[in-house]
């Protein structure tokens, strides 16, 4: 990449850091909540808005620390504004730390959840992985994976692209995991507890999936045309294939939000 | 899809694999749930009531063996189409057929005596070979 594009792209990078820092401190619900998946919930009525608002609230409680999560990810973000001062470090690479982080962050709050359940309350109706993460959305990952392994052959791009590779490999397992995590009811309504247990999955799986190839297009995205990287193209295939696979994983994540939440 | 929820409660005497059989087994008959109503697989069932899978196998193979599910290879576990009968209907349908069995050889020309007398040797050989059968007659 050229010098002084470096320098552009590192400083609007750290500047997004120290906003989204500063977002995570003051709306942590915003990154790592429950409520964030139910907002936009048409077609309730009063008392099936007042049962599910209850649900998520339980919910919220149990899952426990929702607004320290929120607090990780601000520090995160404040530590990899600096990050990007670095020259020796790929300007992608905080970048991908944060997605990982708020990928673990989804993750610790189900585990979180599991521990905090005691009764066990199970739906007798089985499940598939394809729900949550259904077969385009895992084929957009396989496509981002494989747009920022083309990368690593890339001289000038190497370490940022085996960065971005690594950290689109690790979150698309922990997107698998949450896909297939067991439903966790903690029994007091089970009907809504399952309907906000389906979404909530299939939100923060989709989510992570987003995570997933959103490094790998960003990266692309700022190669600048006039290094010699033979992808410093946004005509480049490799850089369209990572557009379709964001746009798409993207696209996954918001439909299912919009959606009336029914209780099983 | 149906809206039955399993409830394991650990501070029960009973056992969990039986509390999941009782339930299910509630639940199938109440039409809860559907003849023919796909379950969850075993490995998920396990880890949404966070037991060990052995335990819902064992829950699972026992309502397959009582005519209520059945396992159906690669389309995982299923409702049984049909019900198994309760134990008054069955016995109700083993006494007609009986009344049938006798009815028709004293067409045939035996006895009362011989048709019992052929029925105690039956039976006499079969307690000898399964003892624990012996118990089904004597309910009758």
């Amino acid at each position: 990449m050229h010098e002084h594009t470096e320098s552009l792209t590192r400083l609007l990078m750290a500047v997004i850091f120290a906003g989204l820092g500063v977002a995570a401190l003051a709306r942590p619900r915003w990154f790592a909540g429950v409520a964030g998946f139910f907002t936009c919930s048409p077609g309730l009525s009063a008392s099936e808005r007042e049962r599910l608002d209850r649900v998520v609230v339980a919910r919220e409680r149990a899952e426990g620390i929702s607004r320290a999560y929120g607090r990780y990810l601000a520090v995160v973000a404040f530590l990899c504004a600096p990050l990007e001062a670095i020259w020796t470090i790929p300007f992608i690479l905080p970048y991908a730390l944060f997605c990982f982080a708020s990928a673990v962050v989804m993750l610790l709050a189900y585990l979180q959840y599991r521990r905090a359940t005691e009764q066990r309350v199970a739906p007798l109706v089985p499940r598939s992985l394809f729900t949550a993460l259904p077969p385009i959305v895992v084929g957009a990952m396989g496509c981002s994976l494989v747009a920022s392994l083309a990368l690593v052959a890339d001289s000038t791009a190497r370490l940022g692209g085996l960065a971005v590779a690594t950290c689109t490999l690790v979150l698309g397992i922990i997107a698998w995991r949450v896909a297939v995590a067991p439903a966790l009811l903690i029994g007091a309504d089970p009907q809504w507890e399952y309907a906000v247990d389906e979404r909530v999955r299939i939100g923060r799986a989709r989510t992570i999936a987003n995570l997933a190839c959103t490094p790998a297009f960003v990266l692309l995205a700022m190669l600048d045309p006039r290094s010699p990287s033979q992808y410093a193209h946004f005509g480049s295939a490799i850089f369209y294939v990572a557009a379709v696979a964001f746009f798409v994983t993207l696209v996954a994540a918001i439909a299912p939000l919009r959606r009336r939440i029914r209780p099983a | 899809m149906n809206s039955f929820y399993l409830v394991i409660d650990a501070g029960l005497e009973i056992p969990p694999y039986q509390q999941i059989v009782e339930q299910i087994r509630a639940a199938i008959e109440r039409k809860e749930l559907p003849p023919d109503s796909p379950l969850p697989t075993v490995r998920q069932l396990a880890g949404d009531l966070g037991i060990a899978p052995n335990t819902v196998a064992r829950a699972y193979a026992e309502l397959q063996s009582g005519g209520y599910l059945i396992g159906d290879g690669r389309r995982g576990t299923r409702v049984a189409a049909e019900l198994p009968l309760d134990r008054r209907t069955r016995i109700r349908r083993l006494r007609d057929a009986t009344e049938k069995f006798v009815d028709s050889q004293r067409h045939r020309g035996f006895t009362r005596e011989e048709i019992g007398a052929a029925l105690g040797r039956v039976l006499g050989t079969y307690d000898a070979a399964n003892p624990a059968g012996r118990s089904l007659p004597l309910e009758i």
